[in-house]
This record gives structure tokens, sequence and C-alpha cells, in this order.
């Protein structure tokens, strides 16, 4: 095994970096040492440790205080988010949060959710970038202790123009994304999709993950009590260079010119690995629950064994002392500040009781034999955790670090300027669209609107055989939790990059409400949120403050969501992506994306948003709205791009959220479909065709004054503002009207379902092959 | 009558153990996970053998190419050679033609996508029932609902060979509508001479219940999401046939 440095290396991690000197002078330490610390950064290391830092203490600095890990700019406005209701079983500050799922034969059992992004790696290496995304989120949920079970996928790109560098970056991420979910064996329940002329020099991947864990067998990411001389066991690939300096990298600005300097930043996914590494966990779950051993666990993500093994310590109120001539390498010569901190994929650490450590290693070693499935990788024990709050490393016989454990963990503040509050939006009358057929076709071919069936072939969908609905049948994925039990969850992911644009407060609140609005459709209760908040440059104040405005934005529409809890939607896991802008200095349009997660009782009592049968009643529940800002029609006839976006009356939300998820579990309700992209005809037209693009079943609309008086007919029809369709069995009309007003609910008729065209009375009479050519083609080319 | 004790063989890299016990249990038999780090010649002990999907091996070399040469395989093989029950699925599939059990029968690249594909697809069975042992409690013609979801899974071979298994009987299932991966005489599945070993490219035990189809299929809504779909039924008929 390739293991000892060389004493030379050994004495490059252990020497002392002199901080001293002027601005200017620090500006070059941190350059020469490519560390991601300001000056004040360095001078505050000093000063806390009282003492000038090794080059490895440097650099662990630099991690931990980075963006990525310390939230530091985020952190003051995070503290607005609603993170506790009853549902929550494990909040925010874990690998992953936990909300409860349901009772299955007198257990408990509890949906592990985790959010990420893997924005800068995904544009500079595509498919390796978008790949190690999932394989790392997936990590964040095997750590409680879960058995992983679904990923999601909210993608933004730029314009996917034939042969452009846009449409790589696409075809790459979803090779990438397909190429790790596919063969590690999780099925893809759920995502979104948008292209922005922004999102051309930095992409966004953000990737969500689902676990499920019985209550009592939930395990925490940190050592537990009486830890004490507990064994340290890092598990999976052979420590390499990939990937050092990731975290740095990920709060650093994109420049084309450094791409190529980029990449050795990003890691390289191994799926096969992680396959064997998840089961061989799994059966290690087993034997903890069954001797009812204590124990941590937690992803290495950040700062690799240092990121992990002192933050697991740390949130145990424990040291830890590493010794790297212990880590597994997968070749010499590696300088022990790199092994420390290299963010190699497919590895995890254990802090277990000694006395359970033989079992532990022959399980990963032995029955899933990890040697033979990889070079090197294996579990082995790289330290112990210590009752003294101090943080040691040695490499041979050396200390490279030696600092108070907290002094690294504890987070930093970053105060940034805050820029004036954005300029209102512009109200533009809605426009005259007397061309509704041609209109229609080109909103349902619009790249925000067409169908993803072309990218969700490309994942596998069904792999561990609980899907119940897929992605792109309905507004939601579902997924049994455990056969036979007929208790699931829905999955939805959501963020308007069109809404971003105009407002980030609003359209953070639409994402929430959207998000909750999907699950309602497929009949679940939404119960808990995720968030990933890409943003620009913080140190820029136009984009700090789109990010405080859209965290504002979260937590208006979070709280005021009280479906399940009157403390509203709790956050319980998130993350924050900021530097989100190309060299050029243009940034992202502000991307609030959010996740919700929605319990199921029973999996009978489920629809999609295809039509079943001809003859049923349509209703539209939200009202209409004349605004048509962000909306793809706005787009589609070249409106101005700021106009007002549509509001939210979160009464109304609510009332229709609850009338929904009840008509759907009476069984009332025969298909349900938000209205978002492309608006009300649109979300009737997929409605139509189903997630295949092959429904054949039509419907029939009244003229736009009966159910939309007083609104702009192009604004009735193609208007954002969010809503319902709900598809009614003709002989539960009246119990569906009556519940959903008693509710408090205003459901509107809207026609009825049947032929075979998509007709509005006096305005339109598309046959459906014409909607389903133009809706299912875009993407065909793009992801071929 | 005890139930029949089936192994489902999982490899490095294997994906799908979990369901198809499952599907193997809820159709009435015995069946367990057995690890490739588990002695071999344990596998004797079992009446018939599943290899579920996944990437065993990574796929290296080609689909189930590795795996085929392992020693778990060489027992499965010699078992198979006495008579014993094989069904191969997806990945299981592929290890079994590439360990020579259905013959000179290749699995390749989808056409014309090239790539990834993952749908439920409808197959039919093509042969009589009793052709295959699996197959014999299905009824003759029978529809059955799969989810493809591989990338190789293009049955291929002579032109003259596929005549000949067709007359013989042994393209177990077709898929209905045409082959989305361009298989030859659009087979799903094909089975051996002897007919106990059978290999089948779309998944089964991913859709073995009502719930995993109820999204396509309305007429499942609010019957029992538990009991076993089109697709589960195959998992019975295979317990019939070792019950005997």
């Amino acid at each position: 095994m390739a293991r000892a440095a060389t004493a030379d290396l050994i004495a490059l991690s252990a020497q002392v970096l002199p901080i001293e000197g002027s601005d200017e002078d620090l500006k070059r330490l941190a350059d020469s040492e490519a560390l991601a610390l300001t000056p004040p950064e360095l001078r505050a290391i000093r000063e806390r440790l009282g003492r000038e830092p090794t080059r490895a203490e440097a650099h662990a600095f630099a991690i931990q205080w980075s963006e990525h890990c310390s939230y530091k700019s985020s952190r003051a406005f995070l503290g607005s988010l609603p993170t506790q209701s009853p549902d929550v079983l494990v909040g925010v500050g874990e690998d992953a949060g936990v909300l409860r799922a349901g009772e299955i034969d007198g257990t408990e059992y509890g949906v592990v959710v985790a959010h990420e992004s893997h924005n800068h790696p995904s544009q500079v290496v595509p498919f390796e970038g978008a790949a190690t995304g999932v394989g790392g989120i997936l990590r964040d949920v095997l750590c409680m202790g879960a058995r992983v079970v679904a990923s999601a996928d909210p993608l933004r790109f730029g314009p996917p123009l034939a042969g452009s560098h846009a449409a790589y970056v696409a075809a790459g991420v979803v090779d990438g994304i397909a190429a790790y979910g596919n063969a590690v064996g999780v099925p893809n329940l759920a995502g979104d999709l948008y292209f922005h002329p922004s999102f051309r020099d930095n992409c966004l991947v953000n990737v969500v993950a689902l676990g499920f864990v019985q209550r009592d067998r939930i395990l925490h990411s940190r050592v537990p009590e009486l830890g004490e001389g507990y064994d340290l066991v890092l598990v999976g690939k052979a420590t390499d260079a990939s990937g050092f300096g990731g975290a740095a990298f990920a709060s650093l600005t994109l420049d084309a010119q450094e791409s190529h300097a980029n990449k050795s930043a990003v890691q390289v996914p191994d799926p096969f690995l992680k396959n064997v590494i998840m089961r061989a966990s799994y059966a290690a779950f087993d034997t903890i629950a069954a001797q009812g051993i204590k124990v941590g666990f937690k992803d290495l993500g950040a700062g690799g064994i240092m990121g992990s093994s002192s933050e697991l310590c740390a949130a145990g109120g424990f040291g830890a002392e590493i010794d790297l001539d212990a880590v597994p390498v997968a070749l010499r010569g590696l300088a022990p500040f790199v092994v420390l901190m290299a963010e190699t994929q497919e590895r995890m650490l254990w802090a277990v009781p000694p006395a359970f450590t033989p079992q532990l290693l022959s399980l990963y070693n032995e029955r899933f034999t990890l040697p033979e499935v990889a070079a090197n990788a294996r579990a082995a024990v790289i330290g112990k955790v210590t009752r003294d709050r101090q943080y040691v490393v040695r490499a041979g016989g050396m200390r490279v670090c030696d600092l108070p454990i907290e002094v690294l963990t504890q987070p930093v503040r970053a105060t940034w300027k805050l820029g004036p509050p954005q300029a209102p939006a512009l109200a533009v009358p809605a426009p005259l669209v007397t061309d509704v057929t041609g209109a229609l076709l080109a909103v349902l071919a619009h790249p925000d609107v067409c169908s993803r069936r072309p990218l969700i072939e490309r994942y596998d969908t069904v792999v561990r055989g609980a899907t119940a609905i897929p992605s792109g049948y309905a507004d939601a994925g579902v997924i049994v939790i455990e056969r036979p039990s007929p208790r699931a969850v829905a999955l939805s992911v959501d963020g308007n990059a069109r809404f971003g644009a105009i407002s980030a407060k609003l359209a953070a609140a639409h994402a929430v409400v959207e998000a909750a609005r999907n699950v309602a459709a497929v009949g679940a209760v939404p119960i808990g949120l995720t968030d990933c908040l890409n943003y620009g440059n913080p140190e820029d104040p136009v984009a700090y403050r789109e990010l405080a405005d859209g965290i504002e934005g979260l937590a208006e529409a979070a709280r005021a969501v009280t479906i399940s809890s009157d403390a509203g939607l709790p956050f319980v896991s998130g993350n924050v992506s900021l530097y989100n802008h190309a060299a050029s200095g243009s940034a992202i349009v502000p991307s609030a994306v959010v996740a919700c997660i929605g319990r199921i009782d029973d999996v009978r009592k489920t629809v999609t948003m295809q039509f079943v049968e001809s003859g049923d009643a349509l209703y539209v529940l939200g009202a209409r709205d004349d605004r048509l800002g962000g909306s793809v029609l706005a787009g589609v006839l070249g409106l101005t791009p700021s106009g007002e976006l549509p509001g939210i009356d979160y009464q109304e939300v609510n009332a229709s959220l609850r009338a929904v998820i009840d008509g759907i579990g009476r069984g009332d309700v025969h298909a349900a479909h938000d209205i978002s992209d492309g608006g009300l005809l649109a979300c009737v037209a997929e409605m139509c065709l189903g997630g295949d693009g092959v429904g054949e079943i039509g419907a029939v609309l009244a003229s736009c004054e009966q159910w939309a008086p007083g609104i702009a007919p192009s604004a009735a029809l193609f208007g954002e503002a969010g809503g319902f369709v709900v598809a009614i069995a003709p002989d539960s009309r009246a119990s569906f009207e009556e519940a959903a007003r008693s509710l408090g609910a205003r459901p509107i008729r809207l026609g009825q379902t049947g032929g075979s065209s998509l007709v509005v009375t006096g305005v339109c009479e598309i046959p459906l092959g014409t909607a389903a050519a133009a809706w299912m083609r875009p993407l065909q080319d793009l992801f071929a | 009558m005890s139930r029949p004790s089936v192994a489902v063989l999982v490899f490095p890299g294997t994906n799908s153990e979990v369901e198809t016990v499952d599907a193997c249990v809820d159709a009435g038999m015995d069946a367990r996970a057995v690890l490739w780090s588990d002695p071999p010649s344990q596998l004797r002990d079992y009446a018939a053998y599943v290899l579920p999907g996944g990437f065993a091996y990574e796929d290296r070399v080609r689909a189930g190419a590795i795996a085929a040469k392992s020693p778990s395989v060489a027992v499965v093989a010699e078992q198979a050679a006495a008579g014993k029950l094989v069904l191969g699925l997806c990945n299981g599939a592929q290890i079994v033609a590439e360990a020579g059990l259905i013959g000179p029968v290749a699995i390749a690249h989808n056409l014309p996508a090239g790539h990834f594909q993952c749908k439920i697809v409808e197959v039919e069975l093509s042969a009589s029932p009793a052709r295959c042992p699996i197959t014999a409690a299905l009824p003759p013609g029978a529809r059955l609902k799969m989810a493809m979801a591989h990338g190789e899974g293009r049955f291929t071979g002579n032109p003259q060979f596929f005549d000949g298994l067709e007359r013989d009987g042994r393209i177990t299932f077709r898929f209905v509508g045409g082959a989305p991966n361009g298989a030859m005489h659009a087979a799903a599945a094909v089975c051996n001479e002897g007919g106990n070993v059978l290999a089948i490219m779309p998944h089964p035990e991913r859709v073995a219940w009502n719930y995993n189809l109820a999204f396509e299929e309305p007429r499942l809504r609010g019957m029992d999401p538990m009991r076993p779909s089109t697709s589960g039924s195959l998992f019975a008929s295979l317990a019939r046939a070792l019950k005997g």
C-alpha cells in the first residue's frame, strides 16, 4: 500500500506561514499558497490561534471558512426561515434533514432529504461535475442511517442552441446524472429544467435525494455521548489529490481562462464502488441496530478528512487525533495536507466503539470486498475521538495541525453592503392575442414548457420497484416507503427562472407555493421543504440584496402555507451557492430552488395530470391575473421582460391545497395539474397529452369571460398566476364543489373533458396530435 | 407445500436485488440474496436462480462479461445443465447470455437510440406457455407490462439462427408494437433449447405490483396496490413451476 509521504512533504505541511505585513502582502501570500482567504480572515486566524498557522492549518481554515462550508454571507438571513414543525424529526444542521413519513406496523418511518448544488464543477466538466453532485447528495442521505431511495435534479442552462456550449453542458450534465444514478441504483423521481441566457457561463446543477429510515435507527452526524476513545473509521475510495480545494473552488468566480486549472478541483465519480459501499453500509446499519451500538456517521464532502472529522467530533463536543499515515492512498508522494483535505469521492467516516471496529472493518473489507471492487478502497481506522477539544493531525510523527477544534468549526461571518431594494416591476397591459392556436403551439414548444420525456428517459426512474408515479407523469413523483404498506412519499422541485429575473423575493415565494401545489396535485400533504439558494457574488450589493430578498420570500411563503402545521412548512435541509456568475461579471438570475416533500397515507389515492375519462367536469382553482410578467407568453411575443409578476393570495393557496388533497382522497378528482409555465391553456394541453404525450382525451373549455370575467383573454389563457386545474367525476361535482367552498376555495367551472381536440369555445380548436407534435419535439435533439 | 428456495445472485454493481427478492417472496418462494463473497458451492442447495439487474462488475469489457466468468455463475451453469430453472433479468439476462446459457445470442447496444432508455413497455408471450417452464402458468399470448431500463438490450445474432429461435419457440416474449431497442424479431426475452433458462431484458420485478402501474393504467387505481401486477404473475408462474 502506498502510504508514507517523504520527509520534505511532511515538513511542507507543518511549515508555519507568516501572517504579517500589509493587505497587499497578505493577498500575495494567499495567492502564492492558493488560499481562498482575505487579509482580514488571515489576521483573524492568527488572532484566534494566538500564533501563526501551519500550511495544513491555513488550508483547513480556507475550507472551513469558505462560503460553501460556513454560510458566512447568508447566515444572517437564514435565521428567518421556519425550521420547526411536529413533522420534523431531524432539522437543519446535520448531513440531511428527516421528516415524519408515517407509521408502518407500529414503527415510525422518517423520510430523509438533502439538497445540494454542483454548479461550478458542472460548468467546467459537465459529466463528472454532475455525476459527483449526485454521488455527494446520496452520501448525505446514507449517513443518516437511511436506505437511499430517490433523487431529483433541478437544472438551469443557457439557451440550448444547436452546437452551442450551453447545449454541450446540458447534454454532458444529463449524461453524468444518468450514468451515476442509473449505475448506483437510485431512481430519479423529479426534476425541473429552465433555460435562460444568464446560465450560459454558469449552469445550475442542483440535486435532491431522499431516503427512508426507521425513526429509532436514525444515525447522527456527531460523535455520540460517551464517545471518548471511539475509533474514527474511514470507508471508501483510496484518497488521491482530486478535488483538493473543491469547497474553496465552489466559492470562487468561474473564469474561462482558468477553467483548465479549475478542472483539478473537480472530483472523479465512481458509482460502481458507491453501489457496493451503500449495500455494505446498509448491512452495517442492520448490525448496529441489532446490537444497540451508539455511533456517529458522516459524509466526506468539503474539506475531505479534515472537514468531516472535525465537524463529526466538534458536534459531539469532542476533539480528534488523526493519523495520516493510516489513510489508504491511491498514489505515493501526496503531501499530508493534501491527503487531509482532498475531496476524493465515495468516502465516509464512522465514529464507533473500538470493540465494534473489527466487525465493521470485516463487513466492508471482507464480506463486501471493497479492496477488490476498487484499487485500495477499504475501511481503515485513521484516528481516535479525544476528550480534550483539540484537533490534532500527525504525519510521519510530526504534528501538521494542532488547534482547538471550535476555532476551526466555529463559523465566521461576512457582512457585505446591501444594495437598494429592487425597482418595482413595470405594469404592462395584457396584449391582444388574435391567433390563440399559434400562440399555444409556440408556448408548448418553448424550452421551458415542452415535454421533458427525452431527458427523463435517460434516467432510471423505476429501479428498486418502489416507484408509483415516475418523473414526468404528474406534478410530483411518488414512491412507496416499505412494501406491503400503502404509505408513500411525494417529491417535487421548483423555482421559476423567468420569475427570478423579475423579482428575487416574489420568485422565491412562488417557488415555495408551487412546490406545495405540485405535491398536492398527486394527493400528498406537503410536510416540509429544502432549498438551494443560487445567487451571484455577495460582494456585489445588488446580488447580495437578491440573496436577502430571496430568503425573505422563502420565509414569507413557507410561514404562510399552513396546510400541515400552524408553523408553516419547515425547511429541514438546504444549501447556499454564491458566486454564480460569469467572469464578465454578469450574474445568474436569482434562483431559489425549492423541493417539497409530501406525505401519502394510501398510494391507491393518488392521481396524475392525465385525463382518464371523457365527460369529467373541469374546474380551475386560483384566481386568474392580468399580470403577464415572467410568463412564457411574454417571451414568445417579445413583450417587455420586466412586467409585473402575478401575486400570491395565501388564504386562497391554503384553501385550494386542502380542497385538492381532500378531493383526491375522496376519489372525486380524476386528474390534477398545477398552473405554471405556459399558463392555464398549456396546463390543460398537458392534461390531455399526459406524460408520454399520447393521451387521446381532449377538453372543451367555455369562453374565457365565463371563467375569468374581467381578465384579458390572453392573461386568462396564458397568464401564470398559480392554481390548479382538476378533472372531477360527473357524479362527484356536487361533493367537490361543496367541500371546496366550505374550505374557502373558489372552484370555477372551466369546461369538460372529451373529444380529440383542445377547444376553447369561440377561440380555438387544436387537434391533440398537433399539440403533441409541438410539445414533444423540442428537446429530442438536445438529448438525442 | 414448502416454499421453493430461490437464490438471487448479487455481484458488485447489482442494483435490483431487493425488488427481485420481494417479487419472488410475494409469489410464494423462499428467495434470498446471495453475495459474490458467499461460498459458491452453497448455491447448489437452491431449487432455482434469479440473476437480477444492475451493472455487475461495472459492465467492464461488455455488459455481463465479467460476472459470466465468476465462480457463482459456473455453479449456476452446472445446475442449469442439470435442469434447474434460471431466470436472468436485464443485467442478469446479459450475464446469462455472456455465459453462453442461451446459445449464440448477443445482447448489444440499443438502436437507434444508442443510449440508456427507461420506459414502461408491453411484451407479449410469443411462444407456447409450456415451452419455457417459467412461463407455463401464464395464459397463451399473455401481455405483460414491464419496465425497460437498459442501454444494451438488443438481442441480436445470425439472422438464420434467430429464424430458428422463432420456429423453436425460444423467443419467449416479444415487444408489442416493435422493439424500442432494435432487437431482432422484436425479442424481449429468449430461452435456451431446454427451456429452463430464460433471459428477459425489460424488468418484470420493478413493476411487479399494481401500484407500480396504476399511473398509466387508471383501472388499477383503488385496487389493492400490493397485489401482483401482470408482471408479478410471471413470478407466480415461476413459483408454480418449482412447486411442480
